[in-house]
């Protein structure tokens, strides 16, 4: 399976909210992870209204894509776990292009910042490691309480709810994976 | 005496307007429920005409803390200097003993963070020469710091009606009473 | 910022220093404490001071009396908390309750994001557009209209006081610039009252509300500044140190009146008539000041003519409720005090007799010569520091434009009358009868609607017309911040900015402050302010057609609230540029502090006018006489003034402020209660002719038996609009000054039950 494909098709799939790349990432997703599907029998549109209501809006999103909403106590955004996150990808070299205009903790930036490690754990092992510990200890601490609000008000959503699932099971995964590592290690 | 600053509650100037509430919340984000100033509208019983008189309540800053005498691990501190009843989050344990042992309330349980906390009379600002955030904030002028060691106002009460007594605490927080109009009613509007 | 990144390759967070990255790696050791961080308790470290904040400058762009001046502490790009400016006297330091949920309401996740297009109107099903597909689908339609019609009339703009910032006249600007248009004119707000003032005094001027402390008697009459106005409080309690009395007139046992020395409940929309009764008596006892209505009014022997002849206090005690012997008391209390002063509320006006109201109590302070007086006046609002240059406002239609042939005048109380090119106006509508005109109005009908800077269905007259209204417009664009019922009900909606997102400049209609508004933060997601808005609409419409759009394609906002100053506005507020602004706000360099303090009017004698030509020529009686008040239609008075949690739609929606106020309530007087079978927490059933609202009761005696009392807000969690039950029936005045009358909002009746 490719890891940084599949991370990449995950975050388009969060970032764009449009129709044709929630259709291109899907795909990719599904292809990569495998899953048989029935393509053919999705409506783009339906999905897009879901994707909206669920994550973006106008009227207020029934599961914000963002960490703050999850982790902090009093789901304030731009409060400390932004901050903590800008803090963490400053110390990985990233950064947004605009600071403050958005909270850095949305789920396509930091499943952005997981290809960004990963690609860099080729040439520095140490960013393995901190991969792991961002996923074990802040994307496993509120993806699946995100994933499971989301899917509860996903409706009739073919699409958006498959590609919830099949994330959970990649976060799963991860998480699986590094816990592994660490007793064997 | 020595200093002892203290919350100076001017129900006669109180509005109500929550001002002093939500600036505590603005400069400190406090969890929901967490509220660590908040209004109490008093009952009929002490005034006459519904939501239209209150007291501010927080930390009441005791001249004997009951707060600093439980905790085992000197979370509390009253400060030498000014009174000020200080708590430190970083150093509690979250035993529970000053949120179950104040009869005033002003600990409070947060369970998110699992930490009591408090109003500290925003001591930082007032090391820095400035006023709380609920005192700047208050826009009557109803709520102020007063020294009881040099306040001299012969209207100031230490328990008005409606709040309790724990002569044991020696609550520092004074209050002004709330007053009334005479009332002059058109008996129906049609 | 990477909006539409380039998936191949790029991150959408992009690498910033490879620097940064080996410096960050060798304290990677500690990354595993980070996450920790996140759900641990932060280390007790509660505040930061000046120093570590980047501090910017902001003023409160309400439709409030206080205006306040902020100062803004931003950290990082991300606005941490807010103060009031300890500068201006009049704030000093403080805001209010929903001042202090500003953090929380830039941040909040309900804010609109992005433009957005709703496939289907109400459907709920939404399509995330770009900037670019939704100025074109808009431009589409601009000139589609125009070639179907010969002209841009079938395009109208509805907009009021979301934001007063100055430069956000360029949505009146931006709908000049495409060419003649329809406009939603006038003002639910206050009109009656301006021109009430305008036909007494040929201006609305107020003493300064800070030289309320030299007032020795003050009467508020029919307002609520404990809610609507708390900043001016701390000068009301200065004076009733020093000795003054305060009597507080109201229907409701307001906070304000809990403040009081006395309280006088009033029947509702009867104050013209307690104060024409006070008059009477003053006249009787020869308490009025002869200098003052020897040298300065004219018509007072008239209007003494008209009292002796038709009003007698048992008359009017028997009219308002308020006992005879109460009424000579106050009356001789007022006239007696030196010097004495009223504020008119803007609740009195709000009545088919509201105009008139403001006339008779205007009169009572001219007869007694606190007209002029500091500590005395009759206070409502004033203008004096509007005087910018509206650059903004004021464009050119593109060459060639049709419109109207009426030859309308666009009148607004705040900037300068605008008038039509040589052949063609723009064709004005009554906006307090929005439903009413989108229904009736042809020939061209209106297709598409623009709302900005409002929520029409919180704030506009009998909700379920309002409904129908919309069903017949072909596009709807609306730009706001967050989903309420206008945005449920429209095609496109584009996100806006908040007021620590753009550069304006504000000031008060009651103080004298000048404050600056810097941009604190980036515009969120893709947020842009109305004048952006106006810039990126001008580019397209030229892109389609050259020439089809005047309006100046500037993006920065900063740029266009530097063209808003000129000579006058320094030299009014002693400043030598608007950079002296950012030291804090300033106030306006008085000769006095009072209003009219030279005596000169600027009516058409120069006079007070107690009798006035103006009026009569507007269709009102010369003299301020009785006019009898609107006859009820149902049961209870329905009275829907503002809530202390809120400004208009604006607020009640924030989660902090939810913390305080939950849901929305209907107030009952206990004695109606029980007849009704109603107790204290029971859904009620509001309902007339309008419509109905359900909602839970609470009973209390600050209100009187007959009336029944809501407050107006825009809740998100509940199906709730006062709207439901107010009718569009017109005010007296507000045609003068303002370009159309205002709305009896005060003037509803309805009927209870338990739901």
């Amino acid at each position: 399976m490719d890891r940084v494909k599949l991370l990449e098709a995950f975050r388009d799939f969060f970032h764009y909210g449009r129709k044709e790349q929630l259709k291109d990432s899907y795909t990719t997703i599904t292809a990569v992870c495998t899953t048989d599907t029935n393509r053919e029998n999705i409506n783009w549109d339906a999905e897009e209204f879901v994707f909206n209501r669920l994550f973006v809006g106008p009227m207020s999103p029934l599961a914000p894509a963002v960490a703050s909403v999850y982790l902090e106590p009093e789901g304030l955004i731009q409060g400390s776990v932004t901050a903590e996150i800008r803090n963490f990808y400053m110390s990985i070299g990233l950064a947004l292009e605009d600071v403050g205009r958005e909270p850095e903790d949305c789920i396509a930036y930091e499943l952005d910042a997981c290809r960004h490690l990963l690609l860099m754990g080729k040439e520095l092992p140490e960013a393995d490691e901190t991969y792991n510990a961002f996923i074990r200890e802040h994307m496993a601490a509120w993806v699946p309480e995100f994933s499971r609000r989301a899917i509860e008000n996903c409706g009739e959503s073919v699409a958006v709810k498959e590609v919830l699932v099949l994330l959970s099971q990649w976060l799963a995964s991860e998480t699986y994976t590094i816990g592994q590592n660490k007793e064997m290690a | 005496m020595k200093q002892q600053l203290a919350f100076m509650v001017n129900s006669k100037k109180c509005i109500g307007c929550y001002s002093c509430a939500l600036a505590c919340k603005n400069q400190y984000h406090q969890e929901p429920g967490i509220v660590w100033r908040d209004l109490t509208p008093l009952s009929e019983e002490h005034y006459p005409h519904s939501d239209r008189a209150f007291y501010s309540l927080a930390c009441n800053h005791c001249a004997k803390p009951v707060c600093v005498e439980v905790c085992p691990v000197g979370a509390h501190v009253k400060r030498e200097k000014d009174g000020i009843v200080v708590h430190s989050a970083d150093k509690c344990v979250y035993c529970h003993a000053c949120i179950d042992e104040c009869p005033y309330g002003a600990a409070k349980d947060n369970t998110v963070l699992e930490r009591a906390e408090k109003c500290s009379m925003c001591v930082e600002r007032v090391d820095a020469g400035l006023k709380p955030a609920c005192v700047l904030g208050c826009p009557t002028k109803a709520l102020t710091i007063v020294d009881l060691a040099t306040l001299d106002n012969p209207k100031a009460e230490q328990y008005p009606p409606g709040f309790p007594q724990h002569a044991e605490l020696n609550p520092s927080t004074r209050f002004i009473r709330p007053t009334f109009p005479e009332l002059v009613l058109a008996k129906k509007d049609s | 910022m990477k909006k539409e990144m380039d998936k191949t390759e790029k991150s959408v967070v992009c690498p910033f220093s490879r620097r940064g990255f080996l410096k960050g790696m060798v304290t990677a050791g500690v990354l595993a404490s980070i996450p920790a961080g996140i759900l641990k308790a932060n280390a007790w470290d509660r505040i930061h001071y000046e120093g570590e904040y980047d501090i910017f400058r902001n003023a409160c762009p309400r439709n409030c009396y206080d205006t306040c001046s902020i100062k803004s502490y931003v950290r990082n790009g991300v606005l941490e908390f807010i103060e009031g400016a300890q500068e201006s006297t009049f704030t000093d330091g403080a805001l209010c309750v929903k001042g202090y949920a500003y953090p929380r309401r830039v941040y909040s996740p309900d804010r609109i994001k992005y433009p957005m297009k709703q496939i289907g109107r109400g459907t709920g099903n939404w399509k995330r557009i770009s900037w670019d597909e939704a100025l074109s689908e808009i431009a589409g339609k601009i000139q589609e209209i125009k070639k179907k019609d010969g002209s841009l009339l079938g395009m109208a703009l509805d907009k009021y006081s979301g934001n007063f910032g100055i430069t956000h006249y360029g949505v009146e600007g931006m709908m000049s610039s495409l060419g003649y248009t329809s406009r939603f004119v006038g003002t639910p707000c206050w009109p009656a009252g301006i021109d009430a003032q305008n036909f007494d005094m040929g201006n609305m001027w107020c003493n300064d509300p800070e030289d309320f402390v030299k007032a020795g008697y003050i009467i508020i009459w029919g307002g609520n500044p404990a809610w609507n106005s708390m900043h001016t409080m701390k000068f009301i309690y200065e004076a009733q140190e020093r000795g003054a009395k305060l009597v507080v007139i109201d229907p409701l046992l307001t906070q304000t009146a809990a403040k009081a020395d006395l309280y006088i409940r009033v029947k509702t929309s009867q104050d013209g008539v307690l104060a024409l009764g006070m008059a009477r008596h003053i006249v009787d006892k020869g308490l009025y000041n002869t200098e003052f209505v020897e040298k300065y009014s004219k018509g007072f022997d008239d209007f003494v003519s008209y009292l002796k002849e038709n009003i007698t206090v048992e008359w009017a005690a028997e009219q308002s409720g308020v006992p005879a012997e109460m009424i000579r008391q106050i009356a001789e209390e007022y006239a007696l005090t030196d010097p004495a002063t009223i504020w008119a509320g803007y609740g009195l006006q709000r009545h088919i007799n509201g105009g008139v109201n403001v006339r008779a109590i205007d009169a009572l302070a001219a007869m007694t010569g606190n007209i002029g007086k500091e500590g005395g006046g009759v206070r409502y609002g004033q203008l004096q520091g509007w005087g910018f240059n509206y650059n903004a406002m004021i464009q050119k239609q593109p060459e060639g434009s049709v419109g109207y042939l009426g030859k309308d005048k666009i009148k607004s109380e705040f900037t300068i009358e605008q008038e039509g090119g040589a052949q063609y106006s723009d064709r004005t509508i009554n906006i307090n009868k929005l439903a009413e005109s989108i229904l009736t109005t042809d020939e061209p009908p209106i297709r598409l609607l623009w709302v900005a800077c409002k929520n029409p269905f919180a704030q506009d007259f009998d909700r379920p017309k309002l409904q129908k209204a919309f069903d017949k417009l072909e596009m709807v664009v609306v730009v706001d911040q967050f989903f309420n019922e206008t945005v449920q009900n429209a095609d496109i909606v584009l996100p806006s900015t908040t007021l620590f997102e753009e550069y304006t400049v504000n000031v008060s209609y009651w103080h004298y402050w000048l404050s600056i508004n810097e941009k604190a933060i980036p515009e969120q997601y893709e947020a842009r302010s109305d004048l952006q808005i106006a810039a990126m609409l001008s580019k397209k419409m030229n892109e389609i057609e050259p020439g089809s759009c005047t309006f100046p394609q500037i993006m920065d906002t900063k740029v266009w609230m530097e063209k808003e100053f000129n000579e006058g506005i320094y030299k009014y507020f002693g400043i030598k540029n608007w950079q002296e602004l950012r030291n804090g706000p300033r106030k306006a360099k008085l000769t006095s502090s009072a209003a009219w303090h030279d005596r000169k009017f600027g009516t058409p004698s120069g006079k007070y006018e107690f009798s006035s030509d103006l009026a009569a020529e507007y269709g009102h009686s010369k003299l301020p006489e009785y006019k009898a008040r609107r006859t009820a239609y149902d049961k209870f008075r329905v009275l829907t003034p503002h809530t202390q949690f809120g400004l208009h739609s604006q607020f009640v929606n924030i989660d902090y402020i939810e913390d305080f106020n939950k849901e929305p309530l209907v107030y009952i007087n206990p004695i109606a209660a029980k007849a009704k079978n109603i107790g204290d927490g029971d859904m009620v059933r509001g309902f007339n002719k309008v419509g109905s609202v359900t909602v839970k009761a609470k009973l209390t005696d600050n209100v009187a038996e007959d009336v029944i009392l809501m407050y107006e807000a825009w809740f998100r969690k509940a199906n709730y609009n006062v709207q439901n039950l107010v009718d569009d029936e017109s005010s007296d005045m507000g045609s003068f000054k303002t370009g159309a009358p205002g709305v009896a909002i005060h003037d509803q009746f309805a009927d209870i039950a338990k739901a």
